[in-house]
């Protein structure tokens, strides 16, 4: 019934969302590279939408993945099917400035191994694995919706709703269930010193779950020997998990700062935000029982900013300089070791410039490109593995379109880039080596020290259907390549990250 | 500043920063200092010179030490969990004598062990204590309880025990007792801990009501789950040199089609997966309505002291300590499980047997690491334990040969089941 609930509630959000779309006036059309970064930029909080530079972007959006190849994470799936339907929109009614965005998405994994989380990637250490690979359908809501308005042509005030709602199943064995929630708020107090100068204080909060149920169909197979549940309790320490059932709560709160600013040809936006977050792992026999085992608590804190700066420039030309910055400290209470086993630290830089010119609504023609730098090490107390991922990214890319006529363009897309490795490593005494290492560690590090080269192609087909609506259908596909010129894998890793790993995209999408 | 300059600042900043080492965590692998000594019978000397194992029960990485001349070692830079401990010594009468004054009449092993240990990420000790048992004369040879497929097989009808003569006499079977053994089969240990119940999980004895107070209720007893005594004069059933008896739970030939006593048909799909107990010596019967509980005439029934569930059912996942020993002159004592603190109609009641009449004794957990609960035997009866891979698997435990004197197999009893048995599949009733 509950569940009833939550899906009539996102029909008739989505519903809603659509219509604010509708409503639109004015139109981006299909945005450029360079238009859906300041358009990322300036609907990431309530209060942004006062200052958006652009037009409005309306869009909806069905997507369809595939994603395969060796050159992957040990705990990811070789193989990833996914379709997306979605919606999002800006509009203003009278004074208050709109923001809505729906999002459906089903993915079927398989392979997946070493992990029984819908997120492997996560950095909280508390999760259930078993060794068998297999496959993963997982099935989530998104549904964001901001608003926001001045006061007297001052005050600014903001205020927004971020709602996720999701399951998946695996039904190979262990069989597993999972079910996860994220209902989260977010406000913007602020001061407009003029039509062209703002800035705003952010809060947020929110609150979520994720479960994770494992069985067996049949107790017969509890005896193989990868079909063992464990309790992964950091980066290298592990047990045996005593209940089927984990349940991790979270909650989180922040604050932060934007600030906006255009002068002449310039608009400037700045972000400084704090997020920390708390969650807290405990496991019983079966949901909802009222005994449970605590194993752990996890806590996070993020420091993130971000500065964008787009110049219009002469010749229906516009440059943008995106800088962005997140550092992560986390570090956990680990119940069943009675103390702090586990710390997670990440440093995330990166920077975008952008080139394009405008000459119409269906030719849009830039140069675009992107460096990165990410290190983070995760560090396990009890048995000492220490690793540390640190690489160099980047790309650049040219998007082009080729009018045929006055409805229809070919819009093409080539990216060509790399990753270097600039000191990944891994550490763990001989004495505390385990299957952890063997299966996880081992294989990631590795995965991290190969070197890679990228590159992705896009075309499409645009066409306008009435002034201010296009229609674009395309299909893009890119391959990471994996460098070899590291050092062999290790003796006693149980999987080599290698080869390729390639994706093709298939995309619809309207813009009014 | 320059635009450029603002990137390169932006840039040497984030590369500062990325460079700083994330904190260290606050625990660090642990240390276990291990204490071992003899058994206070034999003088509690310090032991040095043992070897002890030290596996980690998830992971199955296994650490190996010596002790010092005091008996002590310390395993350092382990990571916090669970552990099997244990430590063997093979020493002649002579050296026996030399540090205890006990003259044995031949070379013994002493054995000590600790299953499931958890050892925190704080400084541990743990003390153990070596004792030795009797090699046995007659012995367990091979233990069956996994039972077969139950769609192709037989379930777990076909379960047997297999009893054999490892020395050089012929020895009679009457008298002889098999039992089931009383303990904790769950790991799952209630929170808060009760009284009757110790860390590991085992059943304190003591906390028994009307156990006398001076005797060591956990230390030198075993206590009966079910009991099963051979018949016999005395002289009525001889087990030659080398040669052994089987006990069934069901004396049929289960590779064969047989009609129970509710009329139905039973026909394995399968007969490789099972075995022909149809000439086994001794059964259990109950006649107590269990479909599969069939009297084969041709065949000796127990004699049932101690009856627990409707047959001789042997645990299939492995939570099972069984014991043989000799019925003594006085009857044995009988206690209620610990766990009863007021006596009423649900009380069960287990025979109390003295250790020093256990002729041989093996103690097993169950298949699944993760679901094992703690050891019922204590070292001196079986230093180690075994276990199955799984349930209905026709997996069986027999124990290993270890040399041959004039054509009779001597089989392996260095009281440590774990190495002293080995698995088969499927079982082989009497192959030798």
């Amino acid at each position: 019934m509950r569940r009833q609930i939550i899906y009539t509630t996102i029909l008739v959000l989505a519903a809603a969302g659509q219509q604010v779309a509708a409503q639109s006036k004015e139109g981006l059309n299909r945005p450029s590279a360079q238009e859906n970064a300041v358009f990322r930029s300036y609907v990431s909080s309530p209060a942004d939408l006062l200052f958006n530079p652009q037009s409005m972007l309306n869009r909806v959006q069905l997507e369809g993945v595939y994603e395969s190849g060796d050159f992957r994470l040990p705990q990811q799936a070789d193989r990833i099917r996914g379709l997306k339907a979605s919606t999002e929109g800006q509009t203003v009614l009278k004074n208050i400035h709109l923001y809505g965005a729906f999002s459906y998405r089903r993915q079927w994994q398989d392979s997946v191994s070493w992990t029984q989380r819908l997120d492997p990637l996560s950095a909280n250490p508390y999760y259930i694995a078993t060794e068998r690979a297999g496959s993963l359908q997982t099935a989530d809501y998104h549904l964001s919706g901001k608003a926001a308005t001045t006061i007297n042509d001052h005050l600014l005030v903001g205020l927004g709703i971020n709602y996720q709602v999701g399951d998946a199943a695996r039904d190979v064995m262990p069989v597993a269930g999972h079910s996860n929630y994220l209902l989260g708020f977010e406000a913007n107090l602020g001061w407009k010193f003029s039509s062209k100068a703002g800035a705003a204080f952010k809060g947020q909060y929110g609150y979520g779950y994720e479960k994770t149920t494992v069985d067996f169909s049949a107790a017969q197979d509890q005896a193989d020997k990868d079909l063992q549940f464990y309790n992964m309790l950091g980066y290298g320490t592990v047990s045996f998990a005593p209940n089927k059932f984990m349940h991790r709560h979270f909650n989180y709160y922040g604050g932060g700062l934007n600030a906006w600013y255009q002068s002449g040809p310039n608009d400037f936006r700045i972000e400084a935000g704090y997020k920390y977050q708390r969650d807290s792992t405990r496991q019983s026999a079966k949901s909802g029982d009222v005994a449970y085992m605590a194993v752990g608590k996890y806590f996070s804190t993020d420091l993130s900013a971000r500065f964008t700066w787009l110049r219009s420039l002469p010749g229906n030309r516009k440059a943008m300089l995106q800088l962005e910055g997140l550092n992560t400290k986390g570090h956990d209470q680990n119940d069943s070791l009675g103390g702090n086993n586990y710390r997670y630290q990440k440093h995330f830089y990166t920077a975008t410039l952008s080139l394009y010119r405008y000459k119409s609504a269906m030719v849009k023609n830039g140069w675009l490109g992107n460096i990165a730098f990410t290190d983070f090490q995760k560090l396990d107390g009890a048995t000492e593995h220490t690793f540390q991922a640190s690489y160099i990214e980047g790309y650049i890319q040219r998007e082009q379109a080729f009018p045929v006529n006055e409805l229809n363009a070919v819009t093409a897309m080539l990216r060509a880039g790399g990753r270097a490795d600039v000191g990944s490593k891994l550490h763990v005494p001989a004495s505390q080596m385990n299957f952890f290492t063997r299966n996880i560690a081992l294989p990631e590090v590795r995965y991290y020290q190969e070197s890679a080269l990228t590159a992705a192609a896009r075309i499409g087909w645009l066409h306008q259907l009435k002034s201010s609506a296009q229609a674009e259908f395309s299909l893009e596909s890119g391959i990471m390549h994996a460098v070899n010129t590291n050092t062999p894998p290790a003796a006693n890793a149980k999987f080599d990250p290698q080869g390729n790993r390639f994706y093709i995209n298939c995309n619809l999408q309207f813009y009014f | 500043m320059s635009f450029k300059h603002t990137i390169l600042f932006f840039c040497a900043l984030s590369f500062a920063a990325a460079c700083k080492q994330a904190a260290v965590p606050d625990l660090k692998p642990t240390s276990v200092g291990i204490s071992v000594k003899y058994d206070p019978a034999f003088g509690g000397m310090p032991a040095g010179g043992i070897e002890v194992h030290f596996k980690d029960v998830t992971t199955g990485n296994l650490y190996m030490e010596k002790t010092n001349t005091d008996g002590m070692l310390e395993f350092r830079h382990i990571p916090a969990g669970t552990y099997d401990i244990s430590a063997s010594i093979a020493l002649s009468a002579e050296e026996v004598f030399e540090f205890s004054g006990i003259l044995l009449p031949d070379s013994s092993i002493f054995n000590a062990s600790v299953a499931n240990k958890r050892i925190t990420a704080r400084a541990n000790n743990v003390e153990m204590v070596l004792k030795t048992g009797r090699s046995g004369a007659l012995i367990i040879k091979q233990l069956y309880y996994s039972g077969s497929s139950i769609q192709k097989g037989a379930s777990l009808r076909d379960q047997f025990v297999e009893i054999y003569n490892n020395s050089a006499d012929t020895l009679y079977a009457d008298g002889l007792c098999f039992a089931q053994l009383k303990g904790t089969v769950s790991n799952v240990i209630p929170k808060p801990l009760p009284s009757w119940l110790f860390e590991d999980g085992r059943l304190n004895w003591q906390k028994s009501i009307g156990m006398p107070a001076d005797i060591d209720a956990n230390g030198t007893y075993v206590y009966t789950e079910s009991l099963y005594q051979f018949p016999g004069n005395g002289n009525q059933y001889p087990v030659a040199p080398g040669k052994s008896i089987l006990l069934a739970q069901n004396a049929q030939n289960h590779k064969a089609p047989y009609t129970n006593p509710n009329g139905t048909v039973i026909t394995p799909e399968d007969p490789s997966l099972t075995v022909d107990l149809s000439r086994a010596e001794f059964e259990v019967f109950f006649g107590d309505g269990l479909a599969s509980d069939i009297n084969n005439p041709e065949v000796t029934d127990m004699i049932n002291i101690q009856k627990q569930g409707k047959d001789m059912i042997l645990d299939i996942q492995g939570r099972d300590a069984y014991v043989l020993f000799r019925m003594p002159l006085e009857p044995l004592k009988k206690y209620p499980s610990p766990e009863f603190t007021v006596i009423n109609t649900k009380t069960t009641y287990h025979f109390q047997v003295p250790d020093s009449l256990v002729l041989d004794a093996v103690d097993c957990l169950h298949f699944t690491p993760a679901r094992r609960g703690p050891k019922k035997l204590n070292a001196n009866l079986d230093a180690g334990f075994v276990s199955i891979l799984n349930q209905y698997s026709s997996q069986a435990l027999i124990r290993k040969q270890l040399r041959t004197v004039d054509g009779r197999i001597i089989l392996q009893d260095t009281n440590n089941s774990t190495a002293d048995f080995q698995l088969i599949s499927p079982a082989k009733p009497k192959e030798f």
